[in-house]
């Protein structure tokens, strides 16, 4: 009964013309970038961030997380119309979804990833309304050792899972942490900053994710002469048949429970979920055969997986304070300019914002249902854009929120750099993921690590002694072993450049 | 045969000197060494305290020697690898005029920084614009400055008038 009027006190917030224009305004923006290639939802929500400040707190979450999962709508129709993944989360997609596309059933493709998605991200909104309240509680009794282990238990899932050599994920993992450490630290010494004021706060998280996302992968495209060419074909009949749906809703109910537990660990869950998910789909099917020849399975599972990721990545930021994916840590940026602490409070001291949200993603999905399978047309005529007129506005809207964020050059330079860095990245195999990751776990790292040992007093046993941080750090030791000794990492190296070459 | 020995020494050192620099995780390794061992260097000069009361130089030298014993073992991956025949990756840049077009984009975006507090946004917006579909987007001139013109205003109305986002005051006033 409980949930059951605070998810209908959630209603009366999110039910605001306020705030459902505000929901409906996310997710459009979020199908818009997600259907446009080259702009993601981080830095979307970085560069939409300073028009919620005159906003209550619970209006700009609602609006801020519309863009979240509606980019993971708009991906896969740009996956499945031109073998573009949209968004990195639908790159999967392009392999069954462009191959149904092509044999004329663009329709059933699109119009089952829609209703994956609604299914995974209603089933995901549920998971997240029943489970957050008590992880907060028990979250409420982790102390520092736990909040270290879990943060470098994600590092290390992160890192294993990055395409390309552990070490070089370690490696650039701990570039990130230089990078975080710069600025002004809890005890007030000034570190990294040379010399440079705007330094003293940290560089900023924009300008870093507008460099190493925005930036870089325009400059990768640009090296290659402009040429793009649609695969136009007829969309008839958005409704997946009988058979469609008999075959598509176990790999949408497996892909929402991959897609939420994924979720809740740090790192591009919303990625990994879809590739475990086709590889779980795979290797189920009765018809292994047909996947990468338009099986809609291939569609149906991964696009499901995504979509619940987005509601399984708000459980660590909620209980925890964490956050675990660069869009989540510009929204616990927006809390904390909102005056919001996040946390294992949080649900209890701002139950508007938490109910609210949750209510808004119900009525965001059915949205995005309504503007992704009636509207598909108008998406169609975005992706017609050309790239050759896209690419300086993906730079200039870089620039601009780069800019904007403290209206401050020095950002700028900042996200140049970061472009070429992450441009340098792509071309000596590093990942900028474990980087962005590392730098914005930094400060909440190396608080625990320290309080940690204050507390045992120099000692470092202190991880290893308390049973939940010490089964977490185990679990972390047997991630880096398992890469030594076994040959799963070459396999799903061998199955990227395999994408990579279709 | 001496002749050619002679001949031969610079070469082969040159061979050797293009092949190490064809070894991207060799030359990535060396300049994390670099860092890391700046980074090392620097934090000592910060209060490092003791495990007991950690200071802010603990936890950057702890990560700084991390940082160097695995770009230690990249770069002698690397170096072990030298010799082996998988060495050639993917060229660097995909295709011919590969590099040009990057450092044009590159240069548009550093232009349009030092632009924007000389000229003001709109009209930097513009030429930024205009560089970039002109020299890169491969459309005429016309079209250029059509897209860059609509462009600037929008942007003009969008962040400056309506979002209310200061931007530097130009030098130039027109």
């Amino acid at each position: 009964m409980d949930i059951f009027s605070n998810i209908l006190a959630g209603f009366s917030i999110a039910a605001t013309p306020l705030n459902l224009i505000l929901c409906l305004i996310g997710c459009f923006v979020g199908t818009l970038i997600g259907v446009l290639p080259g702009i993601g939802p981080a830095a979307t929500i970085a560069l939409l961030l300073p028009v919620t400040f005159n906003l209550p707190p619970a209006s700009a979450i609602i609006m801020l997380s519309g863009i979240f999962y509606g980019a993971m709508y708009g991906g896969s129709t740009t996956a499945i119309l031109v073998n573009i993944p949209g968004e990195a989360a639908a790159a999967i997609t392009c392999i069954d979804g462009y191959q149904m596309a092509r044999q004329g059933r663009a329709g059933p493709a699109l119009g089952i990833s829609a209703f994956g998605s609604f299914i995974a991200g209603t089933f995901g909104v549920i998971f997240l309304m029943l489970l957050a309240p008590p992880i907060a509680e028990l979250a409420l009794k982790f102390g520092p050792p736990e909040i270290f282990a879990v943060m470098v238990l994600g590092l290390t899932i992160l890192s294993y899972l990055s395409s390309g050599s552990l070490i070089k994920a370690f490696i650039i993992a701990l570039i990130g942490l230089f990078i975080g450490m710069i600025g002004i630290d809890i005890a007030g010494i000034e570190r990294f900053t040379f010399g440079i004021p705007d330094f003293f706060d940290g560089i900023g998280l924009v300008p870093v994710l507008m460099g190493l996302f925005g930036v870089a992968e325009v400059l990768l495209n640009i090296e290659r002469v402009i040429t793009r060419d649609i695969f136009v074909t007829r969309i008839e009949g958005l409704l997946p048949n009988r058979e469609d749906w008999k075959r598509s809703i176990m790999p949408i109910s497996r892909g929402t429970a991959i897609g939420f537990l994924m979720g809740v660990i740090p790192g591009p869950s919303n990625t990994i979920s879809s590739f475990v998910s086709y590889a779980v789909e795979k290797r189920l099917s009765k018809h292994p055969e047909q996947f990468g020849k338009g099986a809609i399975e291939g569609v149906a599972g991964p696009e499901s997986a995504n979509n619940a990721a987005c509601a399984g990545n708000f459980i660590p930021v909620l209980t925890l304070g964490i956050p675990t994916s660069a869009v989540m840590a510009v929204i616990v940026g927006a809390l904390i300019i909102h005056g919001v602490t996040p946390g294992p409070l949080l649900i209890k001291n701002n139950p508007d914002i938490f109910w609210g949200t949750i209510a808004s993603m119900y009525i965001g999905n059915f949205m995005l249902l309504i503007l992704n399978l009636p509207l598909i047309g108008l998406w169609i005529k975005v992706l017609k854009i050309p790239y050759g007129i896209l690419f300086p506005l993906i730079l200039f809207f870089c620039f601009v929120g780069a800019y904007a964020n403290n209206n401050s050059l020095v950002d700028v330079n900042v996200m140049i750099f970061f472009g070429l860095v992450g441009y340098l990245m792509k071309k000596t195999g590093f990942e900028p993921a474990p980087l962005v990751m590392a730098y914005i776990l930094c400060p909440f790292l190396e608080e625990a690590f320290r309080q940690s040992l204050i507390k045992s007093h120099g000692d470092f046993s202190i991880f290893f002694r308390r049973p939940i941080s010490a089964t977490i750090l185990a679990i972390a030791f047997l991630f880096v072993f398992m890469n030594i000794f076994s040959g799963i990492k070459e396999k799903r190296k061998r199955f990227l450049e395999k994408i990579d070459e279709d | 045969m001496t002749v050619t020995a002679s001949y031969e020494g610079p070469c082969v050192f040159m061979k050797q000197w293009r092949l190490a620099l064809k070894n991207r995780d060799l030359i990535s390794g060396i300049i994390l060494l670099v860092v890391g061992a700046a980074v090392f260097l620097k934090s000592l000069s910060y209060p490092i305290g003791t495990f007991r009361t950690p200071g802010a130089g603990l936890f950057p030298l702890i990560a700084s020697i991390l940082l160097l014993s695995l770009s230690a073992i990249l770069t002698l991956q690397a170096f072990l690898s030298r010799k082996g025949k998988g060495l050639a990756p993917a060229p660097f840049f995909p295709e011919k005029g590969a590099s040009r077009r990057i450092l044009l984009g590159f240069a548009g975006l550093v232009g349009y920084r030092y632009l924007l507090p000389v000229v003001g946004f709109a009209p930097s917006t513009g030429i930024f614009i205009l560089f970039l579909i002109k020299f890169l987007g491969g459309y005429g001139w016309k079209a250029s400055i059509f897209f860059s013109v609509v462009t600037a205003v929008i942007a003009y109305y969008l962040f400056q008038v309506w979002l209310k986002i200061p931007m530097p005051l130009p030098i130039l006033r027109f």
